[in-house]
């Protein structure tokens, strides 16, 4: 009794004693946690959604419209194309056009073989084009799932402003890659996850963009043998 | 060097703008390695048809008909749907046709640094394949002050620099010869002093043995390179032989002074040149310092006072006669240590490769060199061609027929071929480029392409570099052009001028797996001067007196003759041949049991051993002298202490070479005191 008299009530000892075991817990054991942005948050969501489709992915087939914009051309250019991917490291980029061509990523080698006869093929490996190599790490990333640091490693990951479930991935400033590849913005399905549209734009201007419907995930081995057989024809013919 | 550190936040980027700050600070001291990019692909632009060798016309010709031109071009649109288009290297505003790639990859201007896959930037600096390292070439004899202004550069960006190459390595050798050299002198200096004190029973004797060895190998050092990686531990040998020679009681042991004066001359035989500079200066050193030593002491230590010195006093102690006596082994035991000391040195050699190039062992090299080597490109595997002419020009054009020379070894021989001389023609190739450039009939393929091009939808203006450069008036490739051209920053540091005339350097860069390099003959029938480690390296493999053998025969061959030539006595030449070559062996055999790898830079202390074994046994053990056994202990113990001494040093190879000399040291009195003697004929055991 005598020490409230003091000038100490009953009160303003509960709240001295909870204040400071809120301020002793805080930073030293953790409790709380840091305040999140809206942007970390919108950034986790996505990845998560991403995520959530891709980590089930062991083949896929989709429908691709393919369109490059390019100061080399009069009007853009439009192609109709065909996704085939094998989990974890074989993807195929196959125009339906017959005078177009294939992309064959296979693990740290890329390809580009021309469907028309007598025009050599572009090879390109692991030590031999920066900005090639880590687009198409990035690409069989994307599509086989992976940790969100591993994605990181890559360059920056941000949500770009506006509608839509998006992600960005910008290559780390002042790497060679940077040089080539401004960014590579990946629209997601904001149900199922699954990636809707890639776009790399690039240093010099061009811009490329991707946008695959009719996905088909996880079919029997066979269709998808068939597809990397027909490119593996086209790379015999060529002697690659 | 520029590099970027582990915990470092810098970018390509930051390396890239450290160098051309670097380049504005340095001036004319900077220089590219490789072809700067930008420069190449205009010289490139302009000059790939003129370059394409005359093999491949036929296919440029068939690459421009009109067929070829329509699939060219559906092919590059093709293209266009893949994502790497741009990626890949394709610059299909300059070279739709790909004409440039493939005069590049046809003349083998891209080959260089390929098998690192370090890459030439814009200003002709190498960037490592992972963007992480930069690498410049400074045109400095002593390049601390460039190196203190990349320091500051380097600081600022949060990278590291460091020098690298050719010229950091023989810095640093300098540096751990220069830290080495004078503790390993003193501490031979001072064991030997404490081995002859012991001996002589006398601190006088000792001391002016060892003033009047040190003057000897002053003369020695004068005579050759100085101290250097090699000539040090053959310098410390020299001393070792002077005061060996200097051993023994009364009698002058003139065999003993000139087995070891002759012992390097073999030398002389063998392909390296730092060693055979020894061969003779060693000759007159031993041979003076040995004879003043052994009868210029006693007139100077009693000038300096030290008058108890007498006869009986030199080497006189209280040993007894019966405690001398050799022990006596049978024959059979002294035949089979012979056999052992040879089937131990025969086992030895076996186990190693004798024929190598003379390379100093420094020990490990600094983190940076290593860097430099995996990253950019390993110098032991660079090979230089130098083509010569009266004017630069000629030059040019020489090196240009040499670098097409040179170009036929790519690939089975050689990785790739460098230099300015494939960028150009000789006079007499130009006409015949001119005429063959005509027939193309270059306006007229350009325009069916222009049309090609517009006809699939590509606007055949973004192409104009390639468009309008063909219709204009062709240029071509001359050696006067080059040297007149942006490229001359990157030409001029492969250009040597004397007034004899000038060189040009044309680069070659050989497989890691040794591959030999075959004798190159160009189309007049002359041989082309290759230079560099790798060649030195073959050549010393071809000679035929590289191995050890060759030089140990030798010196045994010439101590015995000596041996006979003094003593009159046949079976005495013999057997001291047998003490040295069992030492020599035995001394082999301890070296790879120790695992020290054979180097030529051992043969001098194993050819010192040799002698020194021969030596002592005509000199000491032969006439069974009562204190023998003591003097050829103590003859070895001046050999084990300077040795040890050696073996202190920070450097391996003098490490190795100390381990040798004590080995021998400790091998050498068993052989020359005990076994081999008693394979002589039995003498009355008095004393002469």
């Amino acid at each position: 009794m005598n020490s409230f008299k003091l000038g100490w009530s009953r009160r303003s000892v509960l709240r001295a004693v909870v204040l400071a075991s809120g301020c002793a817990l805080q930073p030293r054991w953790g409790w709380a946690t840091a305040p999140e942005s809206a942007d970390d948050r919108r950034l986790v969501n996505r990845l998560e959604l991403w995520n959530a489709y891709a980590r089930k992915t062991r083949n896929l087939i989709a429908h691709a419209a393919i369109e490059r914009k390019s100061s080399l051309l009069h009007q853009p250019l439009r192609t109709s194309t065909t996704l085939v991917f094998r989990a974890p490291a074989s993807l195929l980029l196959r125009d339906d056009d017959r005078s177009g061509s294939t992309t064959w990523i296979e693990g740290s080698t890329v390809r580009i073989l021309s469907h028309t006869e007598g025009t050599a093929a572009k090879l390109v490996t692991s030590d031999d084009e920066p900005a090639a190599v880590w687009l198409s790490e990035v690409l069989l990333r994307l599509l086989a799932g992976d940790s969100d640091e591993g994605l990181r490693s890559h360059g920056v990951i941000r949500v770009p402003s506006g509608r839509g479930y998006r992600i960005e991935i910008v290559p780390s400033t002042g790497s060679l890659v940077r040089k080539i590849i401004r960014s590579l913005l990946i629209d997601l399905d904001p149900v199922v996850g699954a990636i809707q549209a890639i776009e790399v734009a690039e240093a010099q201007g061009d811009r490329w963009t991707l946008e695959l419907t009719d996905h088909r995930q996880n079919l029997d081995d066979a269709s998808i043998e068939a597809a990397f057989a027909d490119a593996a024809a086209l790379l015999a013919r060529d002697g690659v | 060097m520029l590099w970027i550190p582990a915990e470092s936040p810098a970018t390509s980027e930051d390396l890239l703008l450290a160098a051309l700050a670097a380049h504005e600070a340095m001036g004319d001291r900077w220089a590219p390695i490789g072809a700067p990019a930008h420069e190449l692909a205009w010289w490139l632009d302009t000059h790939a048809l003129a370059l394409m060798p005359t093999e491949a016309h036929e296919d440029v010709r068939r690459q421009l008909r009109d067929v070829a031109l329509t699939d060219a071009v559906t092919a590059l649109r093709a293209r266009l749907s893949s994502p790497f288009f741009n990626l890949v290297g394709e610059e299909p505003r300059r070279d739709p046709l790909g004409l440039r790639e493939r005069a590049a990859a046809t003349i083998g201007i891209d080959g260089m640094w390929r098998s690192t896959g370090a890459r030439v930037t814009d200003t002709g600096d190498l960037l490592d394949r992972r963007g992480r390292a930069l690498l410049m070439l400074v045109l400095s004899e002593s390049p601390e002050g460039e190196l203190a202004v990349l320091d500051e550069l380097a600081r600022s960006r949060e990278l590291g620099v460091a020098l690298v190459g050719y010229h950091r390595a023989e810095l640093e050798a300098r540096d751990r010869v220069g830290r080495s050299w004078r503790s390993a002198a003193i501490v031979a200096l001072a064991g030997l002093a404490a081995v002859l004190a012991l001996w002589r029973r006398s601190l006088w004797l000792p001391l002016v043995d060892l003033v009047l060895a040190s003057g000897v190998l002053l003369a020695a050092a004068g005579m050759t390179s100085g101290v250097t990686a090699v000539s040090f531990p053959i310098l410390v040998a020299l001393l070792l032989a002077v005061v060996a020679a200097g051993m023994g009681r009364r009698d002058p042991s003139g065999p003993m002074v000139v087995v070891l004066a002759t012992a390097l001359l073999p030398l002389w035989l063998t392909p390296y040149p730092a060693l055979r500079a020894w061969a003779f200066p060693w000759f007159i050193a031993a041979l003076l310092g040995g004879f003043l030593v052994r009868w210029g002491r006693r007139p100077i230590a009693q000038w300096f006072g030290e008058g108890a010195i007498g006869e009986g006093a030199i080497g006189e102690g209280a040993i007894g006669e019966a405690r001398s006596r050799r022990p006596a082994v049978p024959r059979w035991l002294a035949f089979v240590c012979i056999g052992i000391a040879i089937a131990v040195g025969a086992m030895a050699v076996r186990a190693r490769d004798p024929v190598v190039a003379l390379e100093v062992n420094f020990g490990p090299w600094p983190d940076e060199q290593e860097r430099f080597v995996r990253d950019f490109f390993d110098p032991a595997v660079l090979v230089r061609a130098t083509s010569l002419g009266s004017t630069r020009a000629e030059a040019m054009e020489r090196a240009s027929v040499d670098a097409r020379t040179l170009m036929k070894l790519v690939p089975t021989d050689t990785v790739a071929v460098s230099g300015p001389g494939l960028l150009v023609l000789p006079q007499a190739m130009l006409v015949s480029r001119q005429r063959w450039l005509a027939e193309l009939d270059l306006p007229d393929r350009v325009a069916r392409l222009r049309g090609e091009l517009e006809l699939r939808g590509f606007r055949s203006d973004a192409f104009g570099e390639v468009l309008h450069g063909p219709s204009t008036e062709l240029e071509l490739p001359s050696a006067a052009g080059l040297l007149e051209s942006p490229l001359v920053r990157w030409v001029e540091p492969a250009i040597r001028s004397s007034k004899d005339g000038h060189a040009v350097t044309t680069w070659l860069d050989l497989h890691r797996d040794g591959r030999p390099l075959p004798v190159v003959i160009d189309d007049t029938g002359r041989r082309l001067e290759l230079r560099g480690p790798a060649i030195a390296r073959e050549q010393v493999g071809r000679s035929p007196t590289s191995g050890v053998f060759v030089a140990l025969l030798a010196q045994l061959w010439i101590g015995m003759l000596i041996v006979w030539l003094i003593e009159r006595d046949l079976p005495c030449a013999w057997l001291a041949g047998l003490a040295g070559g069992c030492t020599s062996l035995l001394v082999l055999g301890a070296l790879t049991w120790l695992g020290i790898e054979g180097s030529p830079g051992l043969l001098p202390a194993l050819l010192l051993i040799s002698a020194m074994a021969m030596g002592s046994y005509v000199a000491f053990a032969r006439h069974r002298a009562p204190r023998a056994p003591f003097e050829l202990a103590a003859t070895g113990g001046i050999f084990v202490v300077g040795g040890l001494a050696l073996a202190s040093a920070e450097l391996p190879a003098w490490q190795h070479f100390g381990l040798a000399l004590a080995a021998g040291g400790l091998i050498a009195p068993w052989f020359a005191g005990i076994v081999i003697p008693n394979l002589g004929r039995r003498e009355p055991r008095t004393v002469p």
